[in-house]
């Protein structure tokens, strides 16, 4: 059996010796689509960082994949400066990096897979755009090429669908179950939304009130599972297949 | 006409290949500084520069070492202290300002405000507790690459050479590093190192444009052609590219106006830059087709020129080697000998603003060789020339200047160049400059002249004698005064030193 991919075993992770997030226990499996979900400020952003080995743990035991194995990353689109003069293909080509090397310049090779990388996420025409006049949508596909163009064999995501209207949403998220049959690339996707990854994601980490709440999606999205960890009533409905999650305005007494 | 379009790169080659220096290195920097939106950061550094160099010039003094009039060379320390601890001072200031952007508690510009405030204010105190220096601030604020030195122009052209190797070689990792830093880190690099030495390299580069050409300077081209470079391009090659040829457009446009209109460097290549800038402003959309390509051509002639002034730049220091290939053995030539005749010739020229800049350029270039020619200058019929020249004896120094100078007191008409003089010839070791200010004390008839006089009186000597410049000199107050002044000066005449580290006469 493969190793994990993450491992956290009773982990505390913070800033300045304050543990933002403490006693974190999960695992990430190959080939799992794992959603990190949690309101704002709960603390996501902080054990996203100690997955990318951005934040060292202040306490327990975190296990990170080794060079061998190729990580993709889609930061926010927001945290990303529009002011810079560069193409679709500059952002995507950047995925590169390692494999082009500090001084040297992109081969025609690269130039390809960065091509056929814009192809897999259905922007091809768009190569030699500047990044900036791309629409929301368009920016999240781009960054997603960036994080595929190096063939990864895990793909981490930072909110990917913030400030995208449903239809956008719904393409990211297609394109991800698509990259992971296809490829078997581990996903984890970090999100405030819970309707978000309900539909994609195997398996759930909900990061409520300090809490982390980990298990299979089926388990955990159930209307006395969620009501139990949001404190609030709570409830599951199937739409055409699909499920979406319901808050009701009064808080369980 | 092409002598007379070429002329002002020969007769001011140093300044020109200083100044392209600094515009390729700022130009292509400026375009991070733009993009990672540190343009007050790098402008506080600045101030942090500035407060190294005044602490290298406090600590001269505290130190008993002063700069000697007339000696050819300054001591060591006043040579390598400025430029190392001004460079010392704007790494430390970039390394606090790259680690206090981290901290999220106050606003990132409260923090590079303090440093702001800090350093100029040091700047400030470090130099008026220091008898030497003020003119070195004045010159980093206002910018004087025409006049800049052999060892500075070296510097200036090895720290270009250096870091845009550095910038050449790992452009792409800065690229990355400052678009997107998490993805650089989770893609290997250490974004932290990397954003942190592309810091250093900007404290670096404006730590010696700073002290090579002056803030205006380092500032017109670390901000104006990356912004137009931004303005027309949507990408990052080409973006560079017209930040590079507008920042060699602008030099060679600025030196030719410097020389021209006898403008000061700076400002006409700020002028130069702006105006390139502007266009395209102007020119919006269209510009956009062929405002980059017009840029090309107009910075185009820079190459040539700048190879030629570079070979003459080695030539002057004997770096290249003769024809046959081994390193000439005769006497050495009269530095820039060829061009001497040229500028000789110049200063004759009917336009009084060729000859102040030509007499300039032949005190820049010569130094004290130069003293012969600019005191035939002292009899030109402009007074802005004159005042120009006055100056210029005086900051070359030297017994042989100190005579000039006195034979042109007994010349002078006006009054307010007989003080210029005066207090050149004080500035220089020279007490005769107290008779002369005596002289208008008693003869002037500008009463705003003879209160400079009086002031300066008062700051060479330390003493308090009287005289109400504003009113009649020869109201019976006056007189007493002025007596009071003549009898110190027969007391004192021939026996006065000038204490270098305070000023003042003794």
């Amino acid at each position: 059996m493969a190793p994990p991919v993450f491992q956290f075993d009773d982990v505390a992770l913070g800033y300045r010796g304050r543990a933002v997030v403490e006693h974190v226990t999960f695992t990430v499996e190959p080939g799992d689509f794992l959603g990190l979900v949690g309101p704002n400020g709960a603390g996501k952003t902080t054990i996203l960082r100690g997955l990318l080995g951005m934040l060292r743990p202040l306490h327990g035991t975190l296990l990170r994949p080794g060079p061998e194995t190729t990580l993709g990353y889609v930061p926010q689109r927001r945290q990303l400066d529009g002011v810079f003069p560069l193409t679709v293909a500059d952002v995507v080509l950047m995925g590169l990096y390692p494999e082009i090397g500090l001084v040297r310049r992109p081969r025609p090779q690269h130039h390809q897979r960065v091509a056929a990388a814009l192809e897999r996420v259905g922007i091809a025409a768009l190569a030699a755009l500047p990044y900036r006049d791309l629409s929301g949508g368009q920016q999240q596909r781009c960054l997603l090429a960036r994080a595929l163009v190096g063939e990864p064999a895990v793909l981490v995501l930072d909110e990917p669908t913030n400030d995208l209207d449903i239809g956008g949403e719904s393409e990211i998220l297609d394109l991800l179950r698509t990259v992971r049959h296809e490829h078997g690339v581990t996903i984890v996707m970090v999100t405030h939304l819970l309707n978000i990854v309900a539909n994609y994601a195997d398996r759930l980490a909900i990061l409520h009130e300090g809490r982390l709440t980990i298990g299979a999606t089926e388990s955990l999205l159930t209307g006395d599972q969620l009501s139990r960890i949001y404190g609030r009533r709570v409830a599951v409905e199937t739409v055409d297949g699909r499920r979406a999650v319901v808050y009701h305005a009064a808080p369980e007494r | 006409m092409l002598y007379e379009l070429l002329h002002p790169f020969e007769a001011l080659p140093a300044s020109y290949l200083a100044t392209v220096c600094l515009g390729l290195l700022c130009a292509t920097l400026g375009l991070f500084v733009l993009l990672r939106r540190i343009v007050f950061v790098a402008i506080a550094v600045s101030e942090a520069s500035a407060g190294g160099i005044a602490f290298a010039f406090f600590l001269a003094s505290v130190l008993g070492i002063h700069r000697e009039h007339g000696a050819e060379h300054d001591p060591w320390f006043l040579q390598v202290g400025p430029i190392a601890l001004g460079l010392l001072f704007a790494l430390a200031g970039m390394t606090l300002f790259a680690w206090r952007s981290r901290e999220s508690r106050v606003p990132s510009e409260g923090t590079i405000g303090v440093g702001y405030v800090v350093a100029g204010g040091l700047a400030l105190i470090f130099v008026s507790k220091s008898a030497q220096g003020l003119e070195e601030l004045h010159q980093i604020l206002a910018g004087s690459v025409v006049y800049i030195s052999d060892a500075r122009l070296d510097l200036t052209v090895v720290t270009t050479v250096l870091l845009l190797t550095v910038l050449a070689l790992f452009h792409k990792v800065f690229l990355l590093c400052s678009f997107d830093e998490e993805t650089a880190r989770t893609l290997g690099y250490r974004a932290g190192h990397w954003s942190w030495l592309l810091h250093l390299i900007i404290g670096a580069a404006l730590s010696v444009s700073l002290y090579a050409g002056g803030l205006l300077l380092a500032f017109a081209f670390l901000v104006l052609p990356g912004l137009t470079g931004l303005r027309l391009h949507d990408r990052w090659a080409p973006a560079t590219r017209t930040a590079i040829a507008v920042a060699l457009s602008g030099a060679t446009l600025g030196a030719w106006l410097c020389w021209e209109i006898s403008l000061p460097i700076g400002p006409a290549v700020a002028v130069a830059l702006a105006l390139h800038y502007g266009l395209a402003v102007v020119t919006g959309e269209r510009g956009r087709r062929w405002l980059p390509i017009g840029f090309l051509v107009l910075a185009a002639p820079a190459l040539p020129l700048t190879a030629l002034t570079a070979y003459d730049h080695l030539a002057h220091v004997q770096l290249v080697r003769a024809p046959s290939g081994k390193a000439s053995d005769g006497p050495r030539p009269e530095p820039g000998a060829r061009k001497l005749e040229d500028m000789v010739r110049a200063l004759q020229s009917e336009f009084p603003a060729e000859r102040s800049a030509t007499a300039r350029a032949l005190a820049a270039r010569f130094g004290a060789p130069a003293l012969v020619h600019l005191e035939s200058l002292l009899e030109d019929l402009d007074v802005g020339v004159r005042r120009t020249v006055i100056e210029l004896i005086g900051e070359i120094g030297g017994p042989t200047a100190s005579r000039a100078l006195r034979r042109h007191l007994d010349r002078e008409q006006s009054d307010e160049l007989e003080l210029a003089t005066a207090h050149a010839l004080l500035e220089l070791g020279d007490a005769f400059g107290f008779e002369s200010l005596l002289h208008i004390l008693e003869h002037g008839d500008d009463p705003f002249v003879r209160e400079e006089a009086v002031s300066i009186l008062r700051r060479s000597t330390g003493v308090e004698l009287g005289f109400d410049a504003l009113e009649d000199p020869q109201a019976p107050a006056n007189r007493e005064a002025l007596d009071r002044w003549l009898a110190w000066w027969e007391q004192h005449e021939g026996r006065l030193k000038r204490d270098p580290a305070t000023g003042v006469y003794r």
